[in-house]
């Protein structure tokens, strides 16, 4: 037995395990009868159906050759979850100022590259420049209930 | 004429000094995020739902469609001077339009697009006011099960249409489906919460769009390699076709036309089927095939054309029966439901003007395009010039102010992040996210309609077929799976979807 497309197995667990987790999360509630449905009938049916097909194409990624997943690179995708993640943590306390200046800076180290010198002068000065923008735009501008300046 | 009239009074509506604003505003900020290369209209869409929710509903509406338009043309714009569609409908029109672009006539391929789109949006306002009335008379006489069989044939034309495996594709609507479940049901039970009360209301449509579209979208960007863009270093000549231009375009911008209104009506139809559709009849018609592909001024016409009759059209369905055709309507709709408005057939008689708004703004914005967009178009040039290192920071922070100003929710931005990250490996995996929003925007409604006949039928099945009309729309979903699913029409399906990537 060997895994011929680690995209399909990869895929079946996951859509398997998202059906799996649907189905313990509804394990509480009734599902009533087809005449009269209660809250975890049609979920139920849905995340079966899921976990079927999650099911199905895990063990057909034994049997059929399929697309590589091909590299995922990690950097970026990690850096954009914090960036947004500080985003959301600084919006309320810090301001629309400090939270998109960090959001911004936080992004521009997503792209592929080694961080030199002038590059992150070149970042922090555009990021600046950015939230500044965002600032004024949104909260003089538009007049977003959201704070632009720290609370303290 | 009941058509003159209606008209009449959307106009009214719509060229009310506000509205006229909205519709500008719309049209101008779709393009300029449109043109933004990797972003397609969907992540544009979804990008610019906020800015609408504070206006009253004609108001958003109208500007909602400004954005949509807007951010078609802008995507074109994109795929004729850089070569960078950001969606399969606007890679027919690189074909040709980059090529002109090379040869120096990127306006009048431009221009051409504009004028093109123009004369499809007059037709296809047309196709609106007068098919409009006649459906959604027949909507109205639509109960749960006929309801619920309309609601399945839309799932399954979503099935049908996205690229790559079907089974993949039921598997996106079911997880739609699935996620649409989340939250509180009609009786009040909490499903799926974990206990995080806001979670009560369900996920919000509109979280769920930016992260699967915009953060999506900026991720995949992120993780192919870059390339360097080329940005046309030619001068733009001359923004004007020449008369031969005209002639030779024009009947494509016919044809082109009545391909995008029809194919537009039809389920999981819209713009790319019709701009695939309308530059294989162009290349099919002409003397000279083989100069389709080097700047062959009809291959930009055509697809344009019929892209935008169809991007139009597809509201049909959506405002008189309540049913989305494709993963851009089905935003559409989830805005709707979000600004109040239930789209169906009780929106044409309960509230006309907003309806006969939104039509005669569509003109509008056909119009407001040609205007903005032929004088604007070194500053969409120099907007391209903007390497991506800056750009795409600016983009994500567009997405979370925007997705934290609808409930300033500071939730809402890491829920949109999360769908973001799992939005970008459903594309690693080959999974289509089209089929999933679908699924997402049409799960209440499918469960609450399914929920009602069994009710009525006390468990029986059989009620979801006994009326001419649930048959026969079942009958219709049924022939496309099976049509599909044939091995002659499946490997043709898979050659056209081959072209597209």
């Amino acid at each position: 037995m060997r895994v011929k497309s680690h995209s399909d197995l990869l895929g079946g667990l996951t859509l398997f395990a998202i059906a799996a987790g649907s189905i313990m999360a509804l394990s509480d509630l009734p599902s009533g009868t087809t005449g009269a449905m209660g809250p975890a009938y049609l979920p139920r049916a849905f995340a079966a159906g899921l976990g079927v097909i999650g099911i199905g194409q895990s063990v057909y990624a034994f049997m059929r050759n399929g697309p590589p997943v091909g590299n995922v690179p990690l950097r970026p995708i990690i850096m954009v979850l914090v960036a947004l993640g500080v985003f959301a943590a600084g919006i309320e306390r810090l301001g629309l100022l400090l939270s998109s200046f960090a959001l911004l800076a936080i992004a521009s180290a997503a792209l592929p590259g080694r961080l030199e010198a002038s590059s992150i002068l070149r970042i922090l000065i555009v990021s600046a420049v950015g939230s500044a923008a965002a600032a004024l735009l949104f909260v003089v501008a538009f007049g977003l209930p959201m704070p632009a300046f720290p609370r303290l | 004429m009941d058509t003159i009239s209606h008209l009449a009074l959307g106009f009214g509506v719509a060229f009310g000094t506000d509205n006229l604003l909205y519709c500008f505003i719309g049209a101008l900020l779709g393009t300029l995020i449109g043109v933004l290369p990797g972003l397609g209209p969907l992540a544009t869409v979804a990008m610019l739902l906020p800015i609408t929710f504070s206006l009253p509903p004609t108001g958003a509406l109208i500007m909602l469609s400004g954005i949509y338009y807007g951010a078609q043309y802008g995507g074109s714009t994109t795929a004729i001077l850089v070569n960078l569609p950001g969606e399969a409908s606007s890679f027919v029109t690189s074909l040709d339009g980059y090529q002109m672009a090379r040869q120096g006539r990127a306006g009048p391929a431009l221009a051409i697009a504009a004028i093109g789109s123009f004369f499809a949006g007059c037709v296809a306002t047309l196709a609106i006011a007068i098919l409009a009335p006649p459906l959604s008379q027949l909507a109205r006489q639509f109960g749960a099960p006929e309801y619920f069989a309309l609601l399945m044939l839309g799932l399954v034309a979503s099935v049908v249409l996205a690229s790559g495996s079907l089974i993949k594709a039921l598997a996106m609507v079911l997880l739609g489906l699935l996620l649409s479940s989340v939250g509180m049901d009609v009786a009040g039970y909490s499903r799926m919460t974990f206990g995080i009360l806001d979670l009560d209301d369900g996920l919000d449509f509109v979280t769920l769009a930016m992260g699967m579209f915009g953060i999506a979208e900026i991720l995949r960007n992120l993780s192919t390699p870059q390339e360097e863009t080329s940005v046309l270093k030619e001068k733009i000549r001359g923004l004007m076709p020449t008369r031969r231009d005209l002639r030779d375009a024009g009947p494509a911008i016919v044809r082109g036309t009545a391909l995008g209104t029809v194919l537009g009506v039809l389920p999981g139809g819209g713009a790319l089927l019709a701009s695939f559709g309308s530059y294989m009849i162009e290349k099919r018609v002409s003397k000279e095939p083989e100069t389709f592909g080097k700047g062959n001024i009809r291959g930009v016409a055509a697809p344009e054309s019929a892209n935008n009759a169809g991007a139009q059209t597809s509201f049909i369905p959506l405002l008189t029966l309540g049913m989305p055709g494709n993963a851009m309507m089905a935003m559409m709709m989830g805005a709707m439901m979000l600004l109040g408005v239930q789209p169906g057939p009780l929106v044409m008689t309960q509230q006309p003007d907003l309806f006969w708004g939104i039509v005669a703004s569509m003109w509008i914005g056909n119009l407001m395009l040609v205007i903005i967009n032929l004088p604007l178009i070194g500053i969409w040039v120099r907007l391209l010039r903007v390497p991506y290192s800056i750009m795409f920071p600016a983009v994500l922070l567009l997405c979370g102010i925007g997705v934290y100003s609808i409930g300033n929710s500071a939730l809402a931005v890491l829920e949109m992040a999360l769908f973001g990250i799992l939005g970008f490996m459903l594309f690693k995996l080959r999974y289509e996210v089209a089929p999933l929003i679908l699924g997402f925007v049409l799960g209440d409604l499918i469960e609450t309609n399914l929920r009602r006949a069994l009710l009525i039928s006390n468990g029986d099945f059989g009620i979801l077929v006994k009326s001419p009309i649930s048959i026969g729309l079942l009958g219709f979903a049924a022939l496309l799976l099976v049509i599909t699913i044939f091995p002659k029409v499946r490997s043709a399906r898979e050659v056209a979807f081959q072209e597209e990537s």
